[in-house]
């Protein structure tokens, strides 16, 4: 989940260096895509093991065809294709695996338990993410306890609360911008 | 494919992690943030946070674990209850900063004497105020009638005022309705606390008595 995230823009040059098989851009390419195809698989799944399966092979082929005569040469259909190819290599993982849902769209990410990204955070980012909440009005951190915590559904903790589900994110979205501004300031 | 203004005019990035998409729009932003380095980057910073107060919420509870016998009567109190608590405190003292500073008293560990209401024709339970507790924790006997997903809470006095009136969420199966209520708001007097289906008929009704007391 944490790593130097950084805006990236692909060219040509990119391209032809991954085609050619540069070690460096190899490892950016697949640290930049692998965080999000993680990111779009774990809205999805909870298990780790079939998140990095589909990634791997996601790349192995996305690479594939870069290299192929007839492979890929716009830049700007990088990040359509690898998601492309995600979706494809999820479907016939899963369908591998005799899951009815072929989409994996009915998995359980509503379990109240931590998700799969929860253990990747570090210790100094848990801290930052404490000091943001604690900041918040009580009753935005209750909220966030029963959106997290509580067995019944969102509608049920907002009506609790009287919001409604755009309260919930604007919330998040406030809780975020606290969040990144404490992190520039570490950085 | 959903276009970068599209996507932050929708407040898709939120809306994604909370899974409020539909699967159309799902896949739309998908193709999106895919190609958009700037959603992709508020995308990772967000579900960071999420992940990260996921854990912090996980800690406090696990740090916090139910009472019972009588440290029940100190917070932390019942989830269900605190919550409760949160929105009845919050509507009392409103949101200026004296009243935050209040309501931050309010939530801090004191204590609160916990009773049982049943719902009977019987004499009512009477309930002791004093300076010293801010709040009066109850429990409500099971309903009568099948159990409902939620319950509107009315708290009534003599003359049928509605003091209170706030949803609450069915407890689970084989546990009781709890919430606190900030004693200072009671005076003395007969009250009774109405269940009612939300929108709907009532289902019970809990009476009980408030005499204050000395410290």
């Amino acid at each position: 989940v944490e790593g130097a995230w950084k805006p990236q823009q692909f060219d040509a040059a990119y391209i032809e260096r991954l085609r050619a098989g540069d070690n460096a851009t190899e490892r950016h390419f697949a640290w930049y895509f692998g965080e999000l195809v993680a990111l779009k698989l774990r809205r999805r799944l909870r298990s780790r093991e079939l998140i990095e399966d589909i990634r791997q092979e996601t790349f192995a082929r996305v690479l594939g065809a870069l290299r192929s005569p007839d492979g890929i040469r716009d830049p700007h259909a990088l990040g359509a294709f690898v998601n492309s190819v995600c979706n494809n290599v999820a479907r016939e993982l899963l369908r591998r695996e005799g899951r009815a849902d072929s989409s994996a769209s009915q998995d359980t990410r509503q379990a109240p338990e931590p998700g799969p990204e929860a253990s990747l955070i570090s210790k100094e980012t848990e801290v930052q993410v404490r000091r943001v909440i604690h900041a918040l009005p009580a009753r935005d951190q209750a909220l966030l306890r029963g959106l997290f915590l509580d067995e019944h559904g969102r509608d049920e903790i907002c009506a609790q609360f009287g919001v409604d589900r755009g309260y919930l994110r604007v919330l998040l979205h406030r809780a975020k911008n606290q969040f990144r501004m404490r992190r520039v300031k570490v950085e | 494919m959903m276009d970068h203004e599209e996507s932050v005019r929708a407040g898709a990035v939120e809306k994604y992690l909370l899974d409020e998409l539909g699967d159309d729009d799902r896949a739309r932003f998908e193709e999106h943030f895919f190609d958009c380095p700037e959603c992709a980057e508020e995308l990772k910073l967000t579900e960071t946070f999420l992940a990260g107060a996921r854990r912090v919420v996980a800690a406090r509870a696990a740090e916090a674990p139910r009472a019972s016998g009588w440290t029940r009567h100190f917070w932390p109190a019942p989830a269900g209850a605190l919550a409760a608590a949160a929105v009845l405190i919050a509507v009392v003292v409103g949101h200026d900063l004296s009243a935050r500073r209040q309501l931050a008293a309010a939530l801090a560990p004191q204590p609160a004497t916990w009773y049982f209401l049943a719902v009977s024709r019987g004499e009512p339970p009477v309930i002791v105020t004093s300076k010293s507790k801010r709040l009066v924790g109850m429990t409500l006997g099971e309903p009568p009638g099948p159990p409902l997903s939620s319950y509107r809470c009315e708290v009534r006095d003599a003359a049928g005022r509605v003091v209170w009136s706030f949803v609450v969420p069915a407890p689970a199966r084989g546990r009781e309705i709890e919430m606190m209520l900030p004693a200072s708001e009671l005076r003395a007097g007969s009250y009774v606390v109405a269940l009612a289906a939300d929108g709907g008929a009532e289902v019970a009704r809990y009476p009980f008595t408030v005499r204050e007391g000395e410290d």
